[in-house]
């Protein structure tokens, strides 16, 4: 009987230990930036480094802040004042912000195709001017320098440390249709000027929502037509890299 | 006596009156009929313009269509020209200019500059049928001589069986996003399809 009881203790160590593990690798795989977002959500800009998207070496934006000084021009200013809100719509790849009744801005933006964007009703949390956002594994890495203006939403499903954000995209041109990884990728002047409208009012490189300074609400919702590429396709993209000088295209479907 | 006087002096009214109102019905007669194209080309030439910003807001490609002044042509011929901008210094390059008929007409799409602001691609749509135009936004031809690419009859020479569907934007600085009947493709500045294995 001893022995039993003694055996049960360990199968059930072991399964809660499986269960914590299993738990623990599904998040990470739902975060938006697999690396990043547990790590550093920190304003980071690094004018001197390239990144990598879909195997393909990116050269980021350089960065000034000394021009951020020149005050902004910011949407809404000739509204009446009023609660704001962000809506994006997966289903139309569309972001559209209100001040009180009044639509300040509706564009296209990219939201998840290799990872899901989470729907729910969110707030603003952290505003960084840029940070570095990095994730993925294989022929899915990605390390993003100077992703400019971020807003980093959360809530209570969906917690801070998930790494979900509206931010600028210099890497691809295709909004309106799915390219992220779960953010909400937008063109940069897009996400500038949501940046300098949406709350908290920003104060620094680094605006943390609070009491007195509370984020914007954003909801998200609806149901992308996602066509996942396959990893076969990603292969395709570092084969492509690699080869530019020759241009030897080699495609083998999977 | 009274009597004959007072009628030729009517009579003589009559006459002077009648050939008074012949006169004056054939001067409106004879005036011309302003033609129509008269009437349009005395107004000014009207244009309609739009534009689009390149993601990072730097340059921004304009396209003025000629709406008024063509009912002067019987085929009713529309001017397009096509302008890249310089956000910082203002500087205008004239990359297109094309008229065409009524049966043609051009777009700029959303997602028409490439992130890093190097090509740009335009939709023409002629008779029902999309083409899909990339050009280099300084204006300069490709290697080949040509102006543009147009990824319409490269894609159907390539793929006969397929048909393409649409041009969406830019997955990277060189790679433009194609649709078609079956799969997606990739098609690689200036000259490479790659096909993909699903849609994207």
């Amino acid at each position: 009987m001893k022995k039993f009881g003694s055996r049960l203790i360990m199968v059930l160590l072991l399964s809660g230990s499986i269960y914590w593990v299993s738990k623990s690798i599904s998040e990470n795989n739902i975060c938006a930036n697999s690396i990043t977002c547990i790590n550093n959500l920190s304003v980071q800009i690094d004018n001197d480094t390239d990144g990598i998207f879909e195997g393909q070496k990116i050269i980021p934006p350089k960065i000034d802040l000394a021009q951020d000084n020149v005050k902004p021009k910011v949407l809404g200013a000739e509204i009446p004042a009023g609660p704001k809100h962000i809506y994006v719509d997966l289903t139309t790849q569309t972001l559209s912000a209100y001040q009180g009744e009044n639509l300040v801005m509706k564009t296209f933006v990219s939201t998840g195709r290799w990872g899901k964007t989470p729907t729910g009703e969110f707030a603003i949390w952290v505003k960084l001017r840029a940070t570095r956002m990095a994730g993925g594994q294989g022929a899915d890495y990605y390390n993003l320098p100077n992703v400019p203006y971020v807003m980093f939403f959360s809530n209570n499903e969906v917690p801070a440390s998930k790494g979900f954000s509206l931010h600028g995209a210099y890497w691809h041109n295709n909004f309106g249709y799915t390219m992220s990884h779960g953010c909400v990728n937008m063109r940069i002047i897009d996400a500038e000027a949501l940046y300098n409208w949406a709350d908290p009012v920003t104060t620094s490189n680094t605006t943390h929502a609070t009491k007195d300074n509370p984020g914007t609400t954003v909801t998200i919702y609806g149901e992308p037509y996602i066509s996942k590429l396959p990893a076969s396709d990603l292969r395709l993209l570092i084969l492509i890299n690699r080869s530019t000088d020759n241009l030897n295209y080699v495609y083998t479907q999977t | 006596m009274y009597t004959l006087k007072h009628n030729l002096a009517i009579l003589l009214t009559i006459i002077f009156t009648g050939i008074i109102g012949i006169y004056l019905v054939y001067q409106n007669s004879s005036s011309p009929t302003i033609p129509d194209f008269v009437k349009a080309t005395a107004s000014e030439p009207e244009f309609q313009t739009t534009s689009q910003p390149s993601s990072d807001g730097k340059v921004e490609l304009t396209m003025k269509k000629t709406l008024a002044g063509q009912a002067e042509n019987k085929d009713k011929m529309i001017t397009y020209l096509f302008t890249v901008i310089s956000k910082s210094d203002n500087i205008s390059q004239s990359i297109f200019n094309q008229t065409v008929s009524t049966e043609t007409s051009f777009l700029i799409p959303f997602n028409t500059f490439s992130p890093n602001n190097k090509y740009l691609f335009i939709k023409q749509t002629e008779n029902g049928k999309n083409h899909y135009l990339v050009f280099n936004s300084s204006a300069k031809p490709f290697t080949n001589g040509e102006l543009f690419l147009d990824i319409t009859p490269l894609f159907e020479a390539k793929y006969p069986d397929l048909t393409l569907k649409n041009v969406t934007g830019w997955a990277s600085d060189t790679l433009l996003i194609v649709q078609s009947s079956g799969p997606s493709f990739w098609f690689e500045m200036p000259n490479h399809f790659i096909q993909l294995s699903t849609k994207f």
